[in-house]
């Protein structure tokens, strides 16, 4: 029990001795000033520096003395003494009223700003590599024909008055082609245009005639898989089974009906 | 005092009138029994047709005293484990009825509680040689009086399948047939195979892990094994110690509830050869064209369909899937996805099947799936329940990414193929998936492909 109790003792006594220090230190203002205005402030920061080395030999005015308990508390781990030093250091003053712990939280929320901002102008700038083409390179024309049946048209043309011209049939038909691939993803951008050919015997048949542009570069990749004939026939099939089955309405495709060359 | 001349034979026939009636039961211990330690005695409990719900104890010995025992109908042995707390598996009532509906067996419950139900598991493990060296007497007898070994049939559940492992070693073999059940693990793993079950204990032996990183046995013991969800965490099995004991035993019981709904035949398990869990999950496993027209093996009790294929084969490593309860099997769907984005794209993909508000979901996250402009990527489906006919799909495609900008997965054709039925394929042509948008649509009949 001995060595411990003299080693309790002098730690308050150090405590003691310090927060008196602290006293003149905050309470000497006026000595600051007039420090600060003497030439001494580079070779006080000198003197500071080499006091360790030194060993406090020197003579020192008060707040060097300050300083040297300082460097020495640094290496003493009482906790008391440690938490007030920090505190002390995160008040003390960078200029007019800004204090450390401002600065040192205001670059902390800075980071994360940043952060953020840049990962919300990422995803707002990104450009999806797939939505960009420059449809003046497309010049190499593929052709699809087929055909379809319109299963209503027969049946409203011997019971109904509607009188649907010819011409006015093959507009509506080109304009739900050209539709249908235009507001296809990865088709619309290569599609040209829609040609309809109708013929009316006993029921109304749809010749069509499909022209698509590709780019030259890619071509075979693109003959084989996007513009490939599965894909122009299915897209057009799909669509018309999307239909509702049991539609009477006049422009109604079969889809068993279609087929393509 | 005369009354006690009448009254004596009275009771007398009572008594034998009664002990005809009883039933005998599965020994019943308790937690105390186990605490001190039981030493090994074994009784055979009877159960036929004429008497599917009440077991007649066997004697050992005098086979002719027991007429329901008939020695011309193949007999089944189901053997039980560990029984750590000594209480009476869950799982024998319905496994002897469910056998009986099955086939007109002779089921023999092997009930050896006195030597299983035991705090310490290594004096269980030493019980199991001499419960085995006594079961290999009485069969011994039965082939005297006349069963042939061909025609027995030996279910065992953890520490009973290697009982019903030595039994057949004993017999060099010329056991018909041995069904493992999530095989013991501890104190097995890493033996000589005449010390633990193996393949050459009967003329047939298929095995189910359940467990395999716990109590269970990890590498493959019969001329089949099967893994069930790759044999270790079974789906709706607690993940945490918090929900107590359940925690130990119910991937280790889940085997015999797997096998119980395969007697019952709720549903079949097609089960694929695979080298490991991570292909079978890639779909990587699902060519059945070995097999010929029976396709697959399924998982369960009518694994004898393919018994000559099998042993042609040799070993067997197979795998499937399961819900996280009863009904347990899933129905695959083999999904080919290609696509025409420019750049690989990452992620997941969950897929949904409607049919008349039943919906059947189908998660595709066992790992990060790479989708390649022009290739296609093929992703094994499995949902948790069969829809007959599919009216809508849904598809969803996420990539875990939070900050990212949202991608878009670019698809020229999706095509969804029923592992079972041979039907023609669904498919969808020319769809964008953005994450995590659920996007719906009707599939149509593929076409044949020519891409």
């Amino acid at each position: 029990m001995d060595p411990v109790l003299p080693l309790y003792t002098r730690n308050g006594n150090d405590g003691g001795s310090y927060s008196s220090s602290e006293w003149v230190a905050t309470g000497n203002g006026d000595g600051g000033v007039a420090y600060r205005n003497s030439e001494e402030t580079e070779r006080d920061n000198l003197l500071t520096v080499q006091v360790p080395a030194g060993n406090g030999e020197m003579t020192l005015s008060g707040h060097e003395v300050e300083a040297q308990r300082n460097l020495a508390n640094t290496h003493t781990p009482r906790e008391i003494s440690a938490t007030s030093r920090v505190k002390r250091e995160l008040s003390e003053i960078v200029f007019c009223r800004v204090r450390l712990w401002m600065v040192i939280i205001s670059i902390f929320v800075l980071i994360v700003v940043v952060i953020i901002i840049s990962m919300v102008v990422c995803s707002a700038i990104h450009e999806d590599p797939d939505e960009k083409f420059d449809p003046s390179l497309f010049k190499v024309p593929l052709f699809f024909n087929g055909s379809f049946q319109l299963s209503n048209m027969a049946f409203e043309e011997e019971h109904s008055t509607l009188n649907y011209s010819s011409d006015a049939l093959t507009a509506d038909l080109q304009e739900k082609l050209a539709d249908i691939y235009r507001s296809s993803p990865a088709l619309g951008r290569y599609f040209s245009k829609a040609e309809i050919h109708v013929l009316r015997n006993s029921s109304v048949i749809a010749d069509y005639h499909l022209t698509f542009l590709m780019p030259e570069e890619q071509q075979d990749q693109l003959r084989n898989f996007t513009l490939s004939r599965e894909m122009v026939y299915n897209v057009f099939r799909q669509f018309l089974y999307d239909q509702e089955p049991d539609s009477s309405e006049l422009l109604y495709i079969d889809p068993l009906s279609l087929n393509m060359s | 005092m005369f009354l006690w001349q009448y009254l004596t034979p009275l009771l007398l026939i009572a008594a034998q009138i009664c002990k005809v009636q009883t039933c005998d039961e599965f020994t019943d211990l308790n937690f105390g029994h186990a605490f001190i330690g039981t030493s090994i005695s074994i009784r055979l409990l009877l159960y036929t047709r004429e008497n599917g719900t009440c077991g007649t104890l066997l004697s050992h010995t005098n086979l002719s005293a027991h007429p329901q025992f008939k020695l011309s109908r193949p007999t089944t042995f189901a053997i039980h484990g560990y029984r750590p707390t000594g209480s009476p598996p869950v799982w024998v009532g319905n496994i002897t009825e469910l056998l009986l509906y099955r086939k007109d067996v002779n089921v023999i419950v092997v009930d050896w509680n006195h030597g299983a139900a035991n705090v310490n598991y290594f004096k269980a493990v030493e019980n199991t040689h001499k419960a085995a060296a006594n079961l290999t007497a009485f069969i011994k007898r039965m082939q005297e009086h006349g069963a042939s070994l061909s025609s027995i049939h030996l279910i065992g559940v953890s520490l009973g399948a290697h009982i019903s492992g030595f039994v057949g070693a004993n017999l060099n073999g010329a056991i018909g047939r041995i069904t493992a059940l999530d095989p013991a693990g501890p104190q097995f793993t890493g033996t000589a195979p005449e010390d633990r079950l193996d393949s050459k204990d009967a003329q047939f032996v298929d095995v189910l892990h359940t467990d395999i990183d716990a109590l269970g046995f990890r590498e493959p013991l019969g001329h089949i094994d099967f893994y069930a969800n790759g044999g270790t965490d079974q789906p709706g099995c607690p993940k945490t110690i918090f929900s107590g004991g359940s925690y130990f035993k119910c991937d280790h019981q889940r085997s015999v509830l797997l096998y119980l709904e395969s007697l019952n035949q709720t549903c079949a398990s097609r089960a694929f050869p695979c080298s490991s869990y991570s292909e079978f999950l890639d779909g990587n496993c699902l060519n059945c064209d070995r097999f010929g027209a029976a396709g697959c093996p399924v998982f369960g009790y009518d694994i004898t369909m393919w018994k000559d294929i099998l042993l042609k084969l040799g070993h067997t490593k197979t795998y499937f899937t399961t819900t996280t309860k009863s009904p347990f099997c899933m129905s695959g769907y083999r999904v080919d996805v290609m696509i025409w984005n420019k750049d690989i794209r990452w992620g997941y993909i969950t897929v949904k099947l409607h049919y008349k508000g039943t919906e059947a979901v189908a998660t595709i996250d066992h790992k990060s799936l790479k989708f390649q402009k022009y290739t296609e990527t093929r992703l094994f489906a499995q949902f948790d329940k069969d829809i007959p006919s599919v009216h809508k799909v849904s598809l969803k495609f996420s990539n875990g990414n939070v900050f990212k900008p949202k991608y878009k997965l670019r698809v020229l054709r999706i095509r969804l193929t029923h592992l079972e039925r041979k039907e023609r394929p669904l498919c969808r042509y020319d769809i964008v998936l953005e994450e995590k948008r659920e996007v719906t649509f009707r599939p149509i009949p593929c076409e044949e492909s020519n891409f």
